[in-house]
C-alpha cells in the first residue's frame, strides 16, 4: 500500500518536473492588486497596472513566459519565501528591514509619499506641528505606516489591510489625512473623489532606495538576469513607453528624504 | 436608479463576478464538509482509542481548535503549510513547486476546526443510540465494521443531523475568513467592486442577503432531513432515544 | 521568543484589554437586547414576533465579518446623514462600530437560547403562577426569567467563549485588538511566531 503510495507520488511529481522543464521557462510574478494605478484588479477581473506592465516587459526581454497570482500585502513576503511565486513585482520599497528577509533588483522607480488631507481642514502644509492633534491612516504593512510612528508619535493612528478601507474612511470623515504613494493617492482622487487635496511635499523614508523587484536571498542568478532586463529596457524606451501611459512626468527622479523635511 | 446596474452580468457590472464568487465559497463549503465529517468520526475514534497516544493526539486537536480563532488558525496554516509541503515534496523531488493555493489551506483549517465541534456530535449520538445495539450485533456474529455500517449508522443519522447541520451553518459563515487571504469568494468580490464604486453599504448587504439566503435554505433542509430520519419513531421512542 | 514578548509588551497588553473589554461589553449589552427578542420569539405570533424572527435570521445568518464591514464601512457611507442627526461620533470610531456588531450579532444568538429555555418551562409553573393571581409582568419578572436565565446559563457560557473568539476579527476593522496587535506585530518582525 505505501510502496504504490510511494510510486504513485514520485510518478506525479516527476510528470509536474519534466512538464515544467519542457516548455520553456516559467517564472511566476506576485503582486497585491490593490494598489492602482502600479496593481489592481479591474472589472473583468484582470490583473493590470503599471507593475504588471513593467513585469510582462521584463519577461518579454528575458524571452521566458510569466505567470501572475495575487496575494494578501501582509504575507506577501512569506508568500515569495515560502515558494509560491518567484519574483514580487508589487511596488514594494526596498529597506533595510526587508532586505534581511528578502533580495531585490535594482530600483524601477521611485515611489514618493505624500498626505492627502480633507479640504474641509484647510491646511497649508503638513509638519508635526500643524497636523498635532488629527487622526492619520494608511496600510498596515508598508513604508508609510513607520514614517508615521517615526515622526507622528503623538496622533491617532489607523492602520488598514488594504489601502482602498483608508479611502473609504478618509471619504466618510475618520480620517483627516492619509500618507501614501503620491502616484496612488493621485489615481484614486482622480476618480471622481473630491474630499480631498494633497498637502506638503513628497519625500521618501530615509535610507530608502525606491521601490524594488523582491526575490528569495538565494536566487542570486535570476535577479541578476532580472536587472540586465530592466536596464535593457530602460535603455530602449520600452519603460518610457509604460511610464507615459500611466504618469506624464518621471518617476525614476530621487526626492527629498523624510528626515530632512521632518527633522526633530 | 442605478444600483440594478452595478449587479449586471458582463463585463461592465459586478454580478458575474458575485455570482463566481458565491460559487467559490459553495465550492469550498462543500468540499470542506463531506472531508469535516470524516474527519469528526476519525478524531472521536482516537479519543476512545485503547493506545493512550492517540487519544493524547485526540485531545490536543480539539481543545486548540476549539480555542484558537479560526482567523487565527486559518493564518497560521495558510503561511506554514507551504512550508510543510516544500519539505515534503523536498524529500521526494528536490527543487519542484507544489503550491498550496489559498483554497487549499482554507480547506484544511476549516476542516479541521469543524471536526474539532464534529467529534462532539459524533460523540453524543453514539451515546444517545447506547450500547445495547453494538452488543446486539456482536451477539448476532457480525463483524464490527459491518455492525457500523448497517446498524450503528443509519441509526446515528437521526441523533447527528442538527449537530452537524448546525456546523453546515457555521461553515458557510467561516467560508468568508478566506477572503482575507485573498481567496476570491463572495466577500472578496464584495470588496474589490467596493475598492472601484465606493459603494460599500450596497455591496455588504448584497452579499449578506446572499449569506442569509444560504443559511436559511440550509436550515430548511435539516428540518426536511430531521423530520425524513424521524419517520415511524413514536414520540416516546425518540424521547427515550 | 522571548523578545517579541518583551519588545511589544505594551502592545500585546494594550490587546489583552481591548479584547477583553469588547468580550465583557459585548456579552453584557447584548444579553439586555437578547431579553425582549426572545420573549417575542418565545410568545409573539404577531408582528413582534415576525420582526424577533427576521432579527434572529439576519444576524445569524450573515458571517459576522460581514456584519463588521457593513457597520463601519457601509454606514460610514451615510457620514453626512448621521452628522445631521448628531449619531456620527458612534459610528466614528472603530472600536464603538466593533462593538455595535459584536452586541448586534450575539443579541441574537442569545435570544436564541433565551428563547429555548423560556420555551421549556414546564406547564406546571405557568399554572402555578395563574393559580397565585399573579400579573403577567410580574410572573415573567419574577419567576419565569430566573429559571431562563439559570437554564441559559450554560449555553450562554458557551457564547462567551465563542464571543471572545469572535473579537479577533475587529482587527480587520482597525481596532488593535490581541488579533490587530500580532498582525501589526508580525508586519513589523516578519517573524510568523507572533502567531
Amino acid at each position: 500500500m505505501f510502496v504504490l503510495l510511494k510510486n504513485s507520488a514520485l510518478a506525479a511529481a516527476a510528470i509536474v518536473l519534466g512538464a515544467g522543464m519542457a516548455q520553456a521557462e516559467n517564472i511566476r510574478l506576485g503582486t497585491e492588486g490593490a494598489y492602482a494605478p502600479f496593481n489592481s484588479v479591474s472589472e473583468s477581473g484582470e490583473l493590470n497596472g503599471f507593475d504588471i506592465d513593467i513585469g510582462n516587459a521584463i519577461c518579454a526581454e528575458m524571452q521566458v513566459t510569466c505567470e501572475w497570482s495575487t496575494h494578501e500585502w501582509g504575507g506577501i513576503i512569506p508568500a515569495l519565501n515560502s515558494g509560491k511565486f518567484d519574483v514580487m513585482i508589487a511596488s514594494m520599497a526596498i529597506t533595510e528591514a526587508r532586505m534581511q528577509e528578502v533580495a531585490f533588483s535594482d530600483p524601477y522607480y521611485f515611489n514618493t509619499m505624500r498626505f492627502a488631507a480633507l479640504k474641509e481642514l484647510g491646511l497649508e502644509d503638513a509638519t508635526p506641528e500643524t497636523l498635532s492633534g488629527m487622526v492619520l491612516g494608511t496600510q498596515s504593512g508598508g513604508v508609510a505606516s513607520k514614517v508615521l510612528k517615526q515622526y507622528f508619535p503623538d496622533n491617532d493612528i489607523k492602520l488598514y489591510p488594504k489601502l482602498g478601507e483608508a479611502f473609504l474612511d478618509m471619504e466618510s470623515g475618520r480620517l483627516d489625512l492619509v500618507l501614501e504613494s503620491k502616484f496612488a493617492l493621485a489615481d484614486w482622487m482622480a476618480d471622481g473623489v473630491d474630499c480631498c487635496e494633497f498637502v506638503g511635499q513628497d519625500f521618501l523614508l530615509d535610507g530608502t532606495i525606491g521601490a524594488g523587484m523582491a526575490l528569495r536571498k538565494d536566487e542570486t542568478e535570476l535577479r541578476d538576469r532580472v536587472n540586465v532586463a530592466l536596464a535593457a529596457i530602460i535603455e530602449n524606451g520600452t519603460y518610457d513607453e509604460i511610464r507615459a501611459k500611466y504618469f506624464d512626468f518621471d518617476i525614476r527622479g530621487k526626492p527629498i528624504a523624510v528626515s530632512e523635511l521632518f527633522a526633530k | 436608479m442605478d444600483w440594478l446596474k452595478l449587479l449586471a452580468i458582463g463585463d461592465t457590472g459586478w454580478g458575474d463576478e458575485l455570482l463566481h464568487g458565491l460559487g467559490i465559497t459553495l465550492a469550498l463549503a462543500l468540499t470542506t464538509f463531506p472531508i469535516a465529517i470524516l474527519l469528526s468520526f476519525a478524531i472521536h475514534w482516537a479519543k476512545v482509542s485503547k493506545y493512550r497516544v492517540i487519544r493524547v493526539v485526540a485531545h490536543t486537536h480539539t481543545t486548540v481548535f476549539k480555542t484558537l480563532p479560526e482567523i487565527l488558525t486559518l493564518l497560521i496554516l495558510y503561511y506554514q503549510s507551504q512550508a510543510l509541503v516544500n519539505w515534503i515534496t523536498g524529500w521526494i523531488v528536490p527543487g519542484s513547486n507544489l503550491s498550496v493555493s489559498p483554497f487549499l489551506a482554507g480547506l484544511i483549517a476549516l476542516s479541521l476546526v469543524i471536526s474539532a465541534y464534529g467529534s462532539e456530535v459524533v460523540r453524543a449520538a453514539l451515546n444517545a443510540i447506547g450500547r445495547g445495539q453494538t452488543e446486539a450485533a456482536k451477539s448476532l456474529g457480525l463483524s464490527p465494521f459491518i455492525t457500523f455500517r448497517k446498524v450503528i449508522l443509519p441509526q446515528l443519522w437521526r441523533h447527528a443531523i442538527p449537530g452537524f447541520g448546525n456546523l453546515w451553518v457555521i461553515l458557510l459563515k467561516d467560508t468568508s475568513l478566506v477572503s482575507i487571504i485573498a481567496l476570491s469568494d463572495l466577500l472578496h468580490v464584495a470588496t474589490l467592486a467596493i475598492n472601484t464604486t465606493r459603494e460599500p453599504f450596497f455591496f455588504y448587504l448584497v452579499i449578506g442577503a446572499f449569506y442569509v439566503a444560504l443559511v436559511i435554505l440550509s436550515t430548511r433542509l435539516q428540518k426536511t432531513l430531521e423530520h425524513r430520519a424521524s419517520k415511524g419513531i413514536t414520540r416516546m421512542e425518540a424521547r427515550d432515544a | 521568543m522571548l523578545d517579541l514578548w518583551l519588545n511589544y509588551r505594551d502592545l500585546w497588553l494594550d490587546g489583552v484589554i481591548t479584547t477583553a473589554s469588547l468580550t465583557v461589553l459585548a456579552i453584557f449589552f447584548g444579553f439586555f437586547l437578547a431579553i425582549p427578542i426572545g420573549v417575542a420569539r418565545a410568545k409573539s405570533s404577531g408582528v413582534l414576533g415576525w420582526l424577533a424572527l427576521g432579527y434572529v435570521n439576519l444576524f445569524r445568518g450573515m458571517p459576522l465579518l460581514v456584519q463588521l464591514f457593513l457597520v463601519y464601512y457601509g454606514l460610514g457611507q451615510f457620514n453626512s446623514e448621521l452628522r445631521a442627526v448628531g449619531l456620527w461620533w458612534i459610528f466614528r470610531d472603530a472600536w464603538y462600530c466593533g462593538l455595535l456588531a459584536l452586541v448586534l450579532n450575539t443579541a441574537a444568538y442569545q435570544a436564541e437560547i433565551i428563547r429555548g429555555s423560556l420555551q421549556t418551562i414546564p406547564a406546571s409553573v405557568h399554572e402555578t403562577n395563574a393559580a397565585l393571581n399573579l400579573t403577567r409582568w410580574t410572573a415573567f419578572r419574577r419567576v419565569l426569567l430566573p429559571i431562563a436565565f439559570a437554564k441559559a446559563l450554560p449555553a450562554i457560557g458557551n457564547e462567551f467563549i465563542l464571543l471572545l473568539k469572535a473579537t479577533s476579527l475587529v482587527a480587520i476593522i482597525t481596532v488593535f485588538d490581541l488579533m490587530g496587535q500580532a498582525r501589526f506585530i508580525f508586519s513589523e518582525t516578519l517573524d510568523l511566531r507572533v502567531y
